[in-house]
């Protein structure tokens, strides 16, 4: 659980940092906190962010048990929506993949208006499940887990970036 | 790419080059002119190119990616001059109307500050929205201004620019999240 531990650590900082400019007093502090986001981004850039998302909001969220029976089974359905997304990117990938040494005008603008169309629909999955959410534990647990889960899903973004050109290399 | 050193210049580029979707969009027909910047990730072992891409983040990280923007785009999209005539104007106003964004989405998180040791759930929730409809209005704004360079240079070179700025997006939003003071911890 060492790396999990990091995780923890790092979204804890990152977390409350959304908290803003006003607070900050100390020009070291600031910059060692900085330091510290990046080497925890580093670790979750490398590591399986995906496997140890539970873990992450667990030790994060820190609920109560009530507030955890309350929270996970709506979790489940947001996770579970949110995974017909990423099939949804994973189809495009592979088109862009089987028409990479022949990708017309035609084929490319198919392909992004499928992108901004399943990024469109992320957001608005983000806002259904944070209104069902606030419901259920509080807008302010909702708001602390939705910016956690914004922080790693832009890890998880960067890191399907990362692995696009696998994907080129294995369609030749 | 005044800001950059030459190395880190060309470091960058393939980075960019190498990873995300760009990597699986062709150049346009039209930069056949212009010098090519070889993608060597084209013909690495699979996860030599991730690994190298993963490093490349982690650089990017580091770097003033707001500041460098539009250098980095520059290097990236290898426009030829008549492309870059075209293509620049449209840029230009797209980063103005983000910059407008931006500056919301700032004056959202210092209200934040100012609110987080006494946070309602009523706050939370105003704040909350208001995050998501900037997230909203960014991606929108993307879409319209591909919509726009895929009329001036065509749809290839068009989704070239959007996963680039698309990267460098999820780059800055990272760094300005690590950036702030952690609240209750000295400050």
């Amino acid at each position: 659980m060492k790396s999990v531990k990091k995780l923890a650590v790092a979204a804890l900082l990152v977390i409350p940092t959304l908290a803003a400019t006003v607070a900050f007093t100390q020009e070291d502090s600031r910059s060692r906190d900085r330091e510290e986001n990046f080497r925890e981004y580093v670790t979750l850039l490398r590591g399986n962010i995906k496997a140890q998302r539970r873990d992450i909001i667990t030790q994060l969220m820190q609920f109560d048990t009530g507030d955890a029976a309350k929270f996970w089974p709506v979790f489940d359905q947001y996770d579970a929506e949110l995974n017909k997304f990423g099939d949804g990117r994973a189809e495009l990938i592979i088109e862009y993949a089987k028409h990479y040494d022949n990708l017309t005008n035609d084929k490319a603008d198919k392909l992004m208006s499928r992108a901004f169309e399943l990024e469109a629909q992320r957001v608005t999955l983000k806002k259904k499940y944070f209104d069902i959410m606030k419901v259920s534990i509080g807008a302010t647990q909702a708001a602390k887990f939705f910016l956690i889960e914004n922080q790693m899903q832009h890890i998880i973004d960067l890191q399907i970036s990362a692995e696009l050109p696998i994907v080129q290399t294995a369609s030749k | 790419m005044r800001n950059l050193p030459k190395q880190g210049k060309k470091r960058l580029t393939f980075a960019l080059l190498a990873c995300a979707w760009m990597a699986l969009v062709p150049p346009a027909r039209a930069q056949d002119k212009t010098q090519k910047t070889p993608s060597k990730a084209a013909v690495s072992p699979e996860a030599d190119a991730q690994q190298k891409n993963i490093k490349e983040y982690i650089e990017l990280l580091r770097r003033d990616v707001r500041q460098q923007k539009s250098e980095i785009m520059g290097a990236v999209m290898v426009l030829s001059s008549a492309d870059a005539a075209k293509f620049w104007p449209i840029y230009s106003e797209y980063d103005a109307e983000l910059t407008k964004l931006n500056d919301q989405r700032l004056e959202n998180i210092k209200e934040y500050a100012r609110n987080y040791d006494q946070m309602t759930d009523e706050k939370a929730d105003e704040l909350i929205q208001k995050y998501l409809a900037y997230q909203k209005q960014r991606s929108e704004l993307l879409a319209s201004t591909y919509d726009r360079v895929k009329q001036a240079l065509g749809a290839v070179t068009a989704a070239r620019f959007a996963q680039v700025e698309h990267q460098l997006l999820l780059i800055i939003d990272l760094q300005i999240a690590a950036s702030l003071p952690i609240v209750g911890q000295g400050s």
